[in-house]
């Protein structure tokens, strides 16, 4: 009889094993095409801040930091671009390589280009406009790290500079990878 | 007998799921969602400061010689700046609208399209076919000046919380001669970041 019990708890603490080694978040490393939720919080109402005046382009947050990230891993984050112009302005967002580095910092690989898309910037902005746009990153299972510690830029452009010289405002990605 | 066959049976089973388990490592202890960390810091960047520049003409007659340095200052377009640099040697103005940060600027050069399309050693000198470029600002010693690259120059100013900045290029044209003589655009960008 007592096999049994001594038993029965050997097979409860082998299920509870099993279901923490199988549950939820291990699947992120099994099936690449799952991808964690992003876990970014909202940026604070510019309303509450010191923004600039209605009549100038800016660009927002100046920096996203991104820790404990892994190939697999999904994180985004929204940019927030204002139209300072009077009328409504084509802007181009972009990725991009940066001029340099934040100290620790290193240049991503070619294929990061591939892992980032934007969303929302395809039309142009209305005079004074404030647009939400969502920069998302995905690394893809398996995907070679650049570094434990790497940064790219999101570049933000008014087409309606003219002239020789011209003005672009970035936002600073830095990514640390999980130990 | 069965019961204790039938007790066996299950521990069996029971440590199987037990190894099964903890020999998973890799999988029991995956990076989770939860694990990964966005923070967006609230801070505004915004410059202003677009310009135009003839190379020499501001005081010139606005057509360039090969091989020769020009400038953006207003006081010459073939004189150099001050050892230390003044606000009347610099054309361009950026003027500093953001807010809660400091900001990095960095000057990028492209090469020139039309005529004889010079393109920028990234460098600082220039070539039979390439120009060479700087970027200098109000303030600072002169020879501490930055190459000018068409992409990855170093920042011109670091950690700048000011309200405006004069600044300007230098610009050494083609050694080889022209063979074109028509007109060639370029553009500058300044870039604003924000410090790290």
């Amino acid at each position: 009889m007592k096999y049994k019990y001594i038993a029965v708890t050997i097979l409860i603490l082998g299920v509870m094993a099993t279901c923490i080694a199988c549950g939820g978040h291990g699947q992120d490393i099994q099936n690449p095409e799952i991808t964690p939720t992003p876990t970014g919080a909202q940026p604070i109402p510019t309303e509450l801040l010191n923004m600039p005046s209605i009549d100038v382009t800016w660009l927002s947050p100046g920096k996203v930091e991104v820790g404990n990230f892994y190939a697999g891993a999904t994180a985004e984050y929204p940019i927030r671009v204002h139209n300072g112009n009077n009328v409504s302005t084509t802007f181009t967002v972009a990725y991009r390589i940066p001029d340099n580095y934040a100290t620790g910092f290193l240049p991503p690989t070619p294929e990061v280009a591939n892992w980032v898309t934007i969303i929302g910037a395809d039309t142009p902005l209305e005079a004074y406009e404030t647009r939400d746009l969502t920069i998302s990153l995905s690394m893809p299972y398996g995907a070679v790290v650049p570094a434990h510690q790497w940064e790219f830029w999101i570049s933000v452009k008014d087409n309606s500079q003219a002239g020789f010289v011209r003005t672009e405002l970035c936002t600073r990605w830095l990514i640390t990878m999980m130990e | 007998m069965k019961t204790r066959r039938i007790g066996m049976l299950f521990g069996l089973l029971a440590v199987f799921g037990l190894l099964a388990g903890l020999l998973s490592p890799a999988v029991a202890f995956a990076a989770t969602s939860a694990d990964v960390t966005i923070t967006g810091t609230p801070t505004f960047i915004a410059i202003t400061g677009t310009d135009s520049w003839t190379i020499n003409g501001l005081t010139g007659d606005s057509k360039m010689d090969v091989n020769t340095t020009y400038y953006s200052n207003p006081l010459g377009d073939t004189t150099s700046p001050s050892a230390t640099v003044v606000d009347g040697e610099c054309k361009f103005t950026v003027t500093n609208a953001s807010s809660n940060v400091a900001l990095d600027l960095t000057v990028n050069i492209g090469n020139f399209s039309g005529g004889d399309a010079m393109t920028n050693s990234n460098l600082g000198t220039n070539g039979a076919n390439s120009f060479g470029a700087y970027t200098y600002y109000s303030g600072m010693t002169y020879t501490g000046k930055v190459i000018g690259k068409t992409t990855g120059s170093a920042a011109l100013y670091s950690d700048w919380s000011g309200s405006t900045l004069k600044w300007g290029i230098e610009l050494k044209t083609q050694s080889g001669a022209w063979t074109s003589g028509t007109a060639e655009t370029s553009t500058a960008t300044i870039t604003a970041t924000e410090h790290v």
